[in-house]
């Protein structure tokens, strides 16, 4: 049986909501082992319906947990940790992240562990990748594009080309992809 | 009878429907309606009371199984909604398209 992991996070739009629950349900019709973990946040700003919610759990859920404030069916409290230990089973593992800003950033780094890595990629300019790097001087991460260099540098530090980011995705067990 | 539609072609409000509509929306499609329809029906207006949409095909046989009888499957529910079980048997009971029928 599949086991599916499905973040919930406060930084996802109504349109990403629609779309998870759909997905979501897709996962229990194919009877896949669906778990929900619901980020800090994610609940006070969550765009399902109560029922929706209920079908979930009728359906067959195999696990709801949440950070924070629990959601309308039974659920497990958990911290970053245990979120992380349910994500990824303490293997090293690639976090995706399509850049938005700092708050989102600062949001999902509680899921970053050590020897894990995180790929960038999107719009970013030198000045927002030097703060990254001030903000979290452990952090391995790697940058595709930026706004002042579209075309990739693969000789500058954090840069890596899309065969590089194939390769790290090859990597790891594990690849996490930010909402 | 005729009550407004929506856009798919469903009931607008679900709040009107009642069984001679239903009827004449499944004989138009060339269904007669027989007691296993309506047993079908009254589970899916059910299910999507407690649950606000009509699930997909695999969720909406293991309901079935749990509430009505354990031997339903799909073919059982191709015989009596031909074209797409879930997607017929949501119109016929008056309620709108499901969100996972493209």
């Amino acid at each position: 049986m599949n086991r599916i992991i499905m973040t919930l996070a406060a930084t996802d739009s109504a349109s990403e909501w629609d779309a998870r629950y759909l997905l979501a349900i897709s996962h229990l019709n194919f009877d896949h082992e669906l778990h929900l973990i619901c980020l800090p946040g994610a609940v006070e700003s969550c765009h399902w319906k109560d029922k929706q919610w209920q079908a979930l759990a009728l359906y067959d859920l195999a696990g709801c947990h949440h950070i924070n404030t629990a959601p309308p069916i039974d659920s497990t409290p958990i911290d970053w940790k245990m979120a992380r230990l349910l994500l990824s089973e303490n293997q090293p593992t690639l976090h995706l992240c399509h850049w938005q800003n700092m708050d989102h950033l600062r949001y999902w780094v509680p899921l970053i562990a050590d020897h894990d890595v995180l790929l960038v990629f999107g719009q970013l300019d030198c000045s927002t990748i030097n703060q990254i790097q001030l903000q979290y001087p452990g952090l391995l991460f790697h940058v595709v594009n930026t706004s002042q260099h579209p075309h990739i540098k693969p000789n500058e530090a954090q840069h890596i080309n899309h065969q590089q980011w194939a390769k790290l995705i090859r990597q790891h067990q594990v690849v996490l992809t930010w909402n | 009878m005729s009550l407004s539609l929506d856009s798919h072609g469903h009931l607008a409000n679900k709040t009107e429907w009642n069984k001679t509509w239903a009827c004449d929306m499944a004989k138009a499609d060339g269904i007669e309606l027989s007691k296993s329809h309506w047993q079908l029906i009254a589970a899916v207006q059910l299910l999507f009371d407690e649950t606000g949409d009509t699930p997909p095909m695999r969720l909406l046989i293991k309901q079935l199984r749990m509430r009505l009888d354990s031997s339903i499957d799909s073919r059982f529910l191709y015989r009596l909604f031909p074209d797409n079980p879930v997607r017929q048997a949501s119109k016929y009971a008056g309620l709108p398209k499901p969100k996972h029928c493209m």
